[in-house]
C-alpha cells in the first residue's frame, strides 16, 4: 500500500469530523443532528482503521466493530425517543424540547 | 506505476464523494436527501477501507451502516415527516451546487497534496503501512476482547428492549 494514504486518510477523517461538528451546530432538527453525529462516528472509524493499518495492530480493526455496535444501539434508542417526542408535541425540533433547561 | 496512479485517482474520487456528501448531510435542510447523502458518505468510506486493504471494516460498514442504521433513519424520517425548518444562519450563496463540487474537489486535492508534502518532509517510512490479516483480527476479537465482544450483544439486546419500550404507545 502506498504510504500516502495514511496522512490522506487522517486529513479526510478530520474534514468529515469537522463537517459533522458543523452539522450538529447548524441544525435544529433532531434527525439532522443525529445524522451529523453519525458522520463524526464514521470519521472516528476511518482514523481508527488508518492507525490500525499503520501500526499493524489488529485491535484497532476490531474496535471498529464495537464503535458500529454502539452506533447501532444509539440509533435505535435515539430514533425511538424522537418518535416519542414527535407524538407528544408533533415536532422534532430541539429548541422546542427545553423543559430541562431550568 | 500505473496501478499506483489508478489507486490515487480512485482515492481522490472516493474522498471527493465523501466530503461532498458529508457537507450535504451537514448543511442540507431536506432530511430525506440528507439520509441518501449519508449513504453515499458511508459507501465512499467503505471504498476507502477496501483501498487501504481492510475488507472487514468495509463489509461491516456496508452491512451495518449503509444497510441497517440508515434504513432505520429513512423509516423514521418518512414516518415523522418533520417540517422543513429554518436554520439560524441562511446561506449567502445562491448557486450552492457547483460551488460545493468545486469546494469538494479542491479540499480533496488540498489534503492529497498536504499528505504528499508530509511524506516528503518526514519520509515515507514514517507512514508505511504494516499489514495484518483478517484472521488476526478475528482471533484477537475472540480472545483478548472476548468479554467486550460478548457485552455488545447484551448492549444490543438492551437497546432493542429500550427502543420498543420507549416507542410503543402506553
Amino acid at each position: 500500500m502506498d504510504p500516502v494514504f495514511f496522512p490522506a486518510n487522517l486529513l479526510l477523517s478530520l474534514a468529515i469530523f469537522s463537517l459533522g461538528v458543523m452539522g450538529v451546530l447548524w441544525h435544529r432538527n433532531a434527525l439532522s443532528v443525529f445524522m451529523s453525529i453519525e458522520l463524526m462516528l464514521n470519521a472516528g472509524n476511518l482514523a481508527l482503521i488508518s492507525f490500525a493499518q499503520r501500526f499493524g495492530d489488529s485491535a484497532g480493526a476490531g474496535l471498529v466493530l464495537f464503535v458500529m455496535t454502539v452506533a447501532a444501539a444509539e440509533a435505535g434508542v435515539g430514533l425511538a425517543i424522537f418518535i416519542r417526542l414527535y407524538r407528544q408535541r408533533s415536532t422534532v425540533e430541539l429548541d422546542k424540547a427545553d423543559e430541562l433547561q431550568g | 506505476m500505473k496501478l499506483i496512479s489508478l489507486q490515487y485517482a480512485f482515492y481522490a474520487f472516493l474522498a471527493t464523494m465523501a466530503i461532498l456528501s458529508a457537507a450535504y448531510v451537514a448543511f442540507s435542510r431536506k432530511t430525506v436527501y440528507a439520509v441518501l447523502a449519508l449513504v453515499v458518505t458511508m459507501l465512499s468510506l467503505a471504498g476507502i477501507f477496501l483501498l487501504i486493504q481492510s475488507p472487514f471494516a468495509a463489509l461491516i460498514q456496508v452491512f451495518v451502516y449503509a444497510g441497517a442504521i440508515l434504513v432505520l433513519f429513512l423509516y423514521v424520517i418518512m414516518l415523522l415527516n418533520p417540517r422543513q425548518t429554518d436554520v439560524t444562519i441562511r446561506s449567502m450563496v445562491e448557486h450552492r451546487g457547483p460551488m460545493l463540487v468545486v469546494a469538494g474537489v479542491l479540499t480533496a486535492s488540498f489534503f492529497f497534496l498536504t499528505a504528499k508534502w508530509l511524506i516528503t518532509v518526514y519520509g515515507a517510512d514514517e507512514f508505511q503501512f504494516k499489514e495484518f490479516s483478517l484472521i488476526e483480527v478475528a482471533s484477537r476479537l475472540l480472545s483478548d476482547y472476548l468479554l467486550p465482544f460478548e457485552l455488545t450483544s447484551i448492549l444490543l439486546l438492551m437497546a432493542i428492549i429500550g427502543a420498543v419500550l420507549i416507542a410503543k404507545r402506553n
